[in-house]
């Protein structure tokens, strides 16, 4: 299988939480995209915080292998059980590269870091798209996802597929989620009992947020992306929306898996 | 100058901060334009900045609508994009906001209403 956003819920929701150490099964994933990796991710750090470990299966492809340990991914994990808890896992907070999953602290300067970093590969690399553009998308995300990161990282990760001729850029974490977020906020009180994609609806609306201030965010990524011929989705308990350029409105549909947080996957067309 | 001849004050945005890409820098760039206020009206010049998110913007002309100072401050761009960011802000905060013209009076922008989606279940 391929662990896109669109399929890792059902992997997640074929794992028996029911057991003392579950077995999570990768041996059938041939590929992994950003989307994947960041919900994964998302969904083991989750059952890190509430002191639940895993069996794991892992990949029978080698590259599947290879690329996640490129990526440093199990070492962002306590999967089994074996460390010294949660805080002597190595954070790879103040940012490593593209080349890994980067884990966003809430601090001031990793939304520019990580939107630098991401221009100034897309430049080397001669990408043609409109890089300024694809760079407020991605610091608009990761700042947004940093404020709200507390003791659970969020994380982020980019893959450029050129024979896809695609750009892929995912973020997510494991927090309160958008409906939680929202509900914060005494005018969207009523979100609280609402069906988790309602209130991810409700989140793409200018001006609509849980915090004093703020609430431009997904309007600005979803223009973006939408200028840029691209898609949007975003997952959040067990709803899922997504914008799609040539396609009218918002779809939204449910999860397989009810995972807290918020993960966001963003595909941009590349010019061949 | 001004029509009530008034030393028209260009300040381009690279002045108030070295980043536009965050909320927080917006905030800052507002503290940095402040004290500039003291002196008078200014146009800021959002030109040569080719990143610059609506939450940067959003979070600067919050804080002029709070002081109350948006009067104050005209702007100053001839990229399409940051004009329709200024208009989706306008229309947002339900501000008046102005664009700065070589000639003539400060053009008032055309505030955009947010439009509403159409929302459907996948199949």
């Amino acid at each position: 299988m391929e662990l896109s956003l669109r399929s890792v819920d059902e992997l997640c929701a074929g794992v028996d939480l029911d057991v003392p150490k579950p077995t999570l099964d990768l041996s059938t994933v041939s590929f992994v995209e950003p989307g994947g990796l960041v919900y994964l991710g998302m969904f083991l750090r989750h059952f890190n915080s509430l002191g639940k470990f895993f069996n794991i299966i892992t990949p029978r492809s080698t590259a599947v292998t290879r690329y996640l340990n490129s990526q440093r991914f199990w070492e962002r994990y306590d999967i089994s059980g074996a460390s010294e808890g949660l805080h002597s896992l190595p954070r790879f907070g103040h940012l490593t590269s593209l080349r890994d999953v980067i884990d966003i602290e809430n601090d001031h300067w990793v939304a520019d870091s990580v939107g630098d970093m991401v221009a100034k590969l897309l430049r080397q690399k001669s990408v043609k798209i409109d890089v300024n553009l694809v760079t407020e998308v991605v610091v608009e995300l990761v700042d947004n996802f940093s404020r709200h990161s507390g003791e659970q990282l969020a994380a982020c990760a980019m893959q450029l597929y050129s024979a896809r001729a695609e750009l892929h850029f995912a973020v997510g974490d494991c927090g309160v989620g958008i409906r939680g977020s929202l509900a914060r906020n005494p005018k969207y009180a009523d979100l609280s009992g609402a069906p988790h994609h309602e209130a991810a609806v409700k989140a793409l609306e200018d001006g609509v947020t849980g915090s004093s201030e703020g609430g431009t965010g997904f309007g600005t990524v979803l223009g973006a992306v939408l200028d840029l011929g691209g898609q949007m989705s975003l997952c959040t308990g067990d709803g899922w929306v997504r914008i799609e350029s040539g396609r009218q409105g918002v779809q939204f549909g449910t999860m397989r898996y009810n995972l807290p947080g918020v993960q966001v996957e963003v595909i941009m067309p590349v010019e061949g | 100058m001004t029509l009530r001849g008034e030393r028209i004050r260009i300040i381009p945005l690279s002045h108030l901060s070295s980043s536009f890409s965050t909320r927080r820098r917006g905030a800052e760039a507002y503290e940095r334009l402040l004290p500039l206020l003291k002196d008078g009206p200014v146009v800021l010049d959002l030109d040569c900045i080719g990143v610059m998110p609506a939450s940067f913007l959003d979070a600067l002309i919050l804080r002029l609508i709070d002081s109350g100072r948006t009067g104050d401050v005209t702007f100053k761009t001839a990229n399409a994009r940051a004009k329709e960011k200024l208009r989706r802000l306008s229309g947002l905060r339900d501000v008046n906001l102005f664009l700065h013209r070589e000639l003539g009076s400060p053009e008032k922008l055309e505030p955009k209403s947010p439009e509403p989606q159409q929302v459907q279940q996948a199949p």
